[in-house]
């Protein structure tokens, strides 16, 4: 299925809820995964994130998480759009190869704008004792018409 | 690791990082998640062109991620424990470009005791120049 193709067969844009939970994605990010992020996915070996790191083991990079968006807006099916238009994310502390956490995203504001609807999805990474370690809010363009 | 006492005066330039774009960098950052089996813009050629792209798009947070690792290589430990980036797409970037990211210090205030919070505007620009992405960086040192 192609982007366009699940755009389609998405749930309609006016149905989604300020304030509700997109999804929640307990993972950890396995040690060969965040090497492989950092190496090919971002072109950033720093030894931090392969070796070690003066917090007492190799992290992930936050950066990681910017793009978490895309595989929580699926969970509900809700439209994907095509360009994010704004992104930002508040670092708050390292998360380790492995290390349990909870991606929780919420729907923060669903508008209309120019006429075209816009998703304001947030968010947050949590560890096990609750404490948040990422925070961030991303803007999706949810329709565009094809060319 | 310390941090360089000139990184943390009004008007310094970060060191930029740069990138050149190929199809197998986007498809290494955005065909990673697991579960999600969608032919996007960012990996489809089709796909993109449904949308009158005339290539693969880069992935709005991957350029984010280039001037993550700017930051990064600048404020280390600071970076990771107390930062925030904000940042806004206005061009997209097309497989083949090459994405460069910039920042400046353009303000410092006291937060605590020692403690200051940077404020760095964070841009990134294609190999001709213009901007891509427009934001700002704050980091407490």
């Amino acid at each position: 299925m192609n982007q366009a193709e699940y755009n389609k067969q998405s749930v309609d844009w006016r149905t989604i809820k300020e304030g509700s939970v997109v999804g929640v994605l307990a993972y950890g990010v396995p040690h060969t995964d965040a090497i492989h992020y950092a190496k090919e996915a971002i072109l950033d070996p720093d030894p931090w994130y392969i070796n070690d790191s003066p917090f007492g083991g190799p992290i992930v990079p936050p950066g990681y998480f910017y793009g978490e968006y895309l595989r929580l807006v699926v969970i509900p099916n809700y439209p994907m759009g095509v360009l994010n238009s704004q992104l930002s994310f508040e670092s708050k502390g390292p998360v380790f190869h492995g290390e349990p956490i909870a991606v929780t995203g919420t729907v923060d504001r669903i508008y209309e704008k120019r006429g075209r609807p816009y998703l304001d999805l947030g968010i947050s990474v949590k560890k096990n004792d609750g404490r948040e370690v990422g925070r961030g809010v991303v803007t999706i363009l949810l329709n565009l018409e094809e060319g | 690791m310390s941090i360089e006492p000139k990184a943390t005066e009004v008007g310094f330039d970060l060191p930029p990082v740069v990138k050149k774009i190929n199809p197998e960098l986007l498809r290494n950052y955005s065909n990673r998640y697991p579960g999600v089996f969608i032919k996007t813009i960012h990996v489809d050629k089709e796909a993109a062109g449904s949308w009158g792209f005339p290539d693969l798009v880069l992935q709005g947070s991957q350029t984010m991620n280039f001037a993550a690792e700017m930051l990064f290589k600048v404020y280390r430990e600071n970076w990771i424990n107390d930062s925030n980036l904000n940042v806004k797409f206005i061009k997209p970037v097309f497989n083949g470009q090459t994405v460069v990211t910039r920042g400046k210090i353009t303000d410092k205030t006291e937060e605590s005791e020692g403690k200051f919070r940077l404020k760095i505007d964070v841009w990134a620009e294609n190999q001709s120049g213009e901007k891509v992405m427009v934001g700002e960086a704050g980091v407490v040192v």
